[in-house]
């Protein structure tokens, strides 16, 4: 049975036990009792297995070993479970509390922890633990034993490194936190662990450094967290829709990653990271629009090519949004602002278009959006017929037909290479749908109708906020400090304080004098220099 | 009031903007002749004086808005009388700007579209970001700080390189001295720099009240040396009598820009510091208008009058003036004179008097 | 309701005030009145404009009236 089917399974069974009233909260004394109750609520699953072992000698006592198959990692249970509960056997039992024997002496597993209630060994049980029951005891053990089959540490694939670590986060909750404590061996790394989800009981982990975030920023987060009560949370991005700030526009206002090493720098700069068990995005809070133009690699490069290439992206999104629209409003409004000679060349090609210019933007990036979709959803073997279509049929086609004018191709193909060269996919996104607003606005008005829209976004930009934090902090409300870090990228020995907007103390970064000291000045040298100078070969 | 903070230097962004939008454009102190640049310097220097007067009175009561000491001063009857007042010269003026906004922008670039749909459309934004709220409007300004500047030095660079300035048409200096003390008194004291009595509807929510004074001082004095600097330099590009002709000076000099063969029409840099300006000078007139009536009315949701406040401003900006030159007029000798004379000077010095002798009796 | 009362208040005296300006600028009524002719002769985008302006002017009242209604029916 496949796992999916049994989560299917077991929340039928969840429900019909709903109606039933009196729920046996605790555990029986009896062996026998707490079985069938186990086998009653799970609907006598095949891959809930139960073992019976008899253990100790004189008296022996029947003790039940329950795992879910699959969930579970069998080698463990075997080698340390049961073989070494075989082994015990002769363990002699006159007066002495098998529980306790068991508990402390055979179990060799990593955590042994105990359980009263049957809402938390299901969950245990039904997480990947062991569950080991005993005849006349109200109590279970719990070892874990978590395992199974999830997909190995690969690199991402949304994330593209070219110099950085190639590890990225994967489905399971514990190796992302691993992977992140891999990065940072500090007993500051706190995790907080959390249950959400009424029916699907997800893992999720608040994941912080004690003394740089701010604690009104996890307070909050905690708080937020707390208050989702969805029936499912099958992705990170269940989560992201109900703690956002500002969930109807169209700015995200949490970062997700898919790298260890971006997410350990965040952290380290006082952000917070949510972990959800099943998806191999960790939520960053409280993001700032600056971050979305920014990669992991910008700090491992030589500072002055990461300076360029994060105002590179910057230009790129601008492109991406107003592209098509400049284009219209020049070719509608302000012809006087070409120079004549690409004007006669625009002149002539639109003269066969029967479309004014706002219509044959239109049609094309229209065109091109349903060719991105359907390129993104195809098996790679289709995208090519897709693109080939895309290219000759409809680029070329167009224009040989004389629907669109061949600058207007050239347009929205720029427009399209810029918005793919955005970094960040959430944020390229948004500008596909605010460009068509971009367009329309500068057929009414032109100029006028762009720049009127643009204030519209930078006021509607400035108004957002991320867990408290300005959306777009440091530039405004200005922090003079900080701006080191936004579209510039100072060298990594001047970037001595994390971000204010984040946390107000512990701003220290590093040490002052990180500049590289060398041997040798690359000017002039005096002749009198003496040995020990610094100055000195 | 809202419940909000802004900080010294966004005070400071958001004066320049509001003093600098229209005045940078529109031939400011012009019947001062060549010494136009010296009138407003000394309209400056005079306008110091009279901001003393308003942070005097912010001074006795900085955490609360004019609209509520007003009352304290003269009386519950004539206090929310004058508020009242006050907010209709907020409106009256924000409507005077997007009419002058407007008719630039036809002129400029749309001569096909309606006033009505332009104003319109700056009037949208406008409501959507006095709906934000102050904080919202001060971050804008500080973003948007940066592109005029930029824009500015640009243009700056581009005039210097393409040869067109000619010191020699500011000489003489100081032909008609009576001149310029007239018209440094009776026009560029109150346009635009007896304009910023709408800032003390925004005082209060200064986060360090002791900066006020030095903030607003350098904003003034920053905005008044930029806009001497504009003028003088209109001139000497232009030459008086073309300066006093053009509408808009500024225009005629960035059109006479002719870098290389390509960077000639710069035009639309021109609309860029047009529509930033326009917006900002409207969008804090209708905040001021806009948080005075909410407190005055006892409003519990101040938002809420953003959309009908901005409306009231479009529809009486279509009927403030038959045409364009009866309104140049009515600003150059009605309105300073009924409105702003008393509005920016008259009642602000009464009411520090009557809260000098008020205080000191307690 | 209260909101837009007092809007069209301020609008009423404000009209008056600014015709009141052209009285002391000199002009003859009759000329004064012809400032409001951008109001009524208007093309038909301006017309469209205004309506959808208008539109949402009364758009939030008239909303939270008809809400209002319902919540004391129930």
């Amino acid at each position: 049975m496949s796992y999916r089917k049994f989560l299917k399974k077991m929340n039928r069974k969840e429900q019909s036990q709903d109606l039933e009233k009196d729920d046996p909260k605790s555990i029986d004394t009896s062996l026998t009792e707490n079985l069938n109750i186990i086998k009653e609520k799970t609907g006598n699953s095949p891959d809930i297995i139960i073992r019976i072992i008899s253990f100790g000698h004189d008296p022996k006592v029947r003790t039940a070993i329950i795992y879910a198959d699959g969930l579970v990692d069998n080698p463990t249970i075997n080698e340390y479970l049961v073989e070494s509960m075989e082994n015990n056997v002769q363990e002699k039992l006159h007066g002495k509390d098998p529980f306790t024997i068991l508990s402390e002496k055979v179990v060799a597993l990593g955590s042994v922890k105990t359980a009263k209630d049957w809402d938390s060994l299901f969950q245990s049980l039904l997480s990947g633990d062991t569950v080991i029951l005993m005849d006349g005891k109200n109590e279970a053990l719990i070892g874990s034993t978590k395992g199974g089959e999830r997909r190995s540490i690969e690199q991402p694939d949304s994330e593209v490194s070219i110099r950085g670590s190639k590890e990225g986060f994967t489905e399971s909750i514990a190796t992302n936190i691993s992977l992140v404590r891999r990065i940072i061996n500090n007993p500051n790394l706190w995790v907080e662990p959390m249950n959400l989800g009424k029916q699907t009981k997800t893992d999720v982990s608040i994941m912080y450094i004690n003394g740089i975030a701010d604690n009104d920023t996890v307070e909050e987060v905690r708080h937020r967290l707390r208050r989702v009560n969805l029936d499912s949370i099958l992705d990170s991005g269940y989560i992201e829709q109900v703690i956002e700030d500002e969930s109807i526009g169209l700015f995200p206002t949490i970062i997700h990653t898919e790298r260890p090493d971006a997410a350990a720098g965040n952290l380290l700069e006082g952000r917070i990271a949510i972990f959800v068990n099943g998806s191999p995005n960790a939520l960053i809070v409280p993001a700032v629009m600056i971050q979305f133009f920014q990669t992991p690699e910008d700090y491992y490069m030589r500072f002055p090519i990461s300076t360029f290439i994060r105002q590179l992206r910057v230009l790129m999104y601008l492109i991406s949004l107003i592209g098509p629209a400049l284009y219209v409003a020049i070719t509608t409004y302000h012809q006087e602002m070409i120079p004549t000679g690409l004007l006669i060349i625009i002149a002539s090609q639109t003269d066969s278009v029967p479309f004014p210019a706002i219509v044959e933007a239109l049609i094309m990036e229209v065109t091109f959006e349903i060719l991105r979709e359907a390129g993104l959803r195809m098996p790679n073997k289709i995208s090519s017929t897709i693109s080939i279509v895309g290219a000759l049929v409809i680029g070329q086609g167009a224009i040989q037909a004389g629907i669109v004018s061949p600058a207007m191709v050239i347009v929205v193909s720029v427009t399209a290479i810029a918005s793919l060269a955005t970094p960040s996919y959430d944020i390229a996104i948004s500008a596909r749908l605010i460009r068509f607003a971009f367009m329309l606005s500068a057929a009414i008005a032109g100029f006028y109708g762009i720049i009127l829209g643009l204030i519209m976004l930078t006021v509607h930009l400035v108004s957002l906020r991320s867990f408290g934090v300005p959306y777009i902090s440091p530039l405004a409300p200005f922090e003079p400090g900080n701006i080191k870090d936004t579209i510039l990228r100072a060298p990594l020995w001047a970037l001595n304080e994390r971000p204010k907007f984040l946390s107000a103390k512990n701003r220290v970064r590093q040490g002052k004098n990180q500049r590289p000291q060398v041997p040798m000045s690359q000017g002039m040298v005096r002749a009198d220099t003496k040995e020990g100078d610094k100055n000195e070969f | 009031m809202e419940k909000a903070k802004i900080s010294a230097s966004q005070l400071f962004i958001l004066m320049i903007l509001f003093q600098l939008s229209n005045s940078l454009l529109i031939p400011l102190a012009i019947n001062a002749g060549r010494d136009s640049w010296l009138a407003i310097i000394i309209a400056m220097i005079v306008s110091i004086f009279l901001f003393s007067v308003y942070q005097a009175l912010y001074q006795y009561y900085p955490a609360l808005l004019p609209t509520d000491y007003m009352e304290k001063l003269i009386g519950k009857v004539f206090g929310r009388t004058l508020a009242f007042l006050y907010i209709l010269f907020f409106l009256f003026s924000a409507a005077r700007v997007l009419r002058e906004f407007g008719v630039m922008l036809l002129s400029l670039a749309f001569p096909e579209t309606p006033l009505f749909v332009m104003s319109a459309l700056l009037i949208l934004v406008v409501v959507y970001t006095v709906y934000k709220g102050i904080e919202v409007v001060a971050r804008t300004g500080e973003l948007l700080f940066v592109v005029m500047g930029l824009l500015g030095l640009f243009l700056l660079l581009l005039i210097a390189i393409s040869g067109l300035i000619d010191i020699s048409n500011l000489k003489p200096f100081l032909e008609e001295p009576s001149k310029v003390i007239k018209t440094a008194f009776t026009e560029t004291l109150y346009v635009p720099f007896g304009e910023i009595i709408v800032f003390t509807m925004i005082f209060p929510y200064l986060n360090q009240a002791r900066k006020l004074k030095k903030t607003a001082i350098f904003a003034i004095g920053t905005t008044g040396v930029i806009l001497a600097l504009t003028m003088a330099l209109n001139i000497s590009v232009l030459g008086l009598a073309l300066t006093e002709r053009a509408l808009f000076p500024l225009l005629s000099t960035i059109q006479s820009i002719e870098v290389g063969e390509f960077l000639e029409r710069v035009d639309v840099i021109f609309v860029l510091i047009l529509v930033i300006g326009g917006f900002f000078k409207v969008s804090v007139y209708v905040y001021g208008a806009v948080i005075g009536t909410a407190s005055l009315f006892n409003i519990k949701e101040p938002s809420r009058l953003a959309y009908p406040l901005g409306m009231v401003v479009l529809l009486l900006s279509m009927i403030v003036a038959n045409n364009y030159p009866q309104h140049l007029q009515e600003g150059l000798k009605v309105f300073p004179l009924y409105a702003q004379l008393p509005f920016q000077v008259i009642i602000p010095v009464l009411l520090l008097i009557i809260a000098f002798f008020k205080n000191k009796k307690t | 309701m209260k909101i837009l009362g007092i809007s069209l208040f301020m609008f009423i005296l404000l009209a008056g005030i600014s015709l009141g300006f052209d009285l002391l600028q000199g002009f003859n009524l009759s000329t004064i009145l012809k400032t409001f002719n951008p109001l009524y002769v208007m093309e038909l985008p301006e017309l469209t404009v205004l309506c959808l302006l208008i539109l949402i002017l009364i758009l939030r009242p008239v909303f939270s009236f008809l809400q209002k209604r319902q919540e004391k029916k129930r």
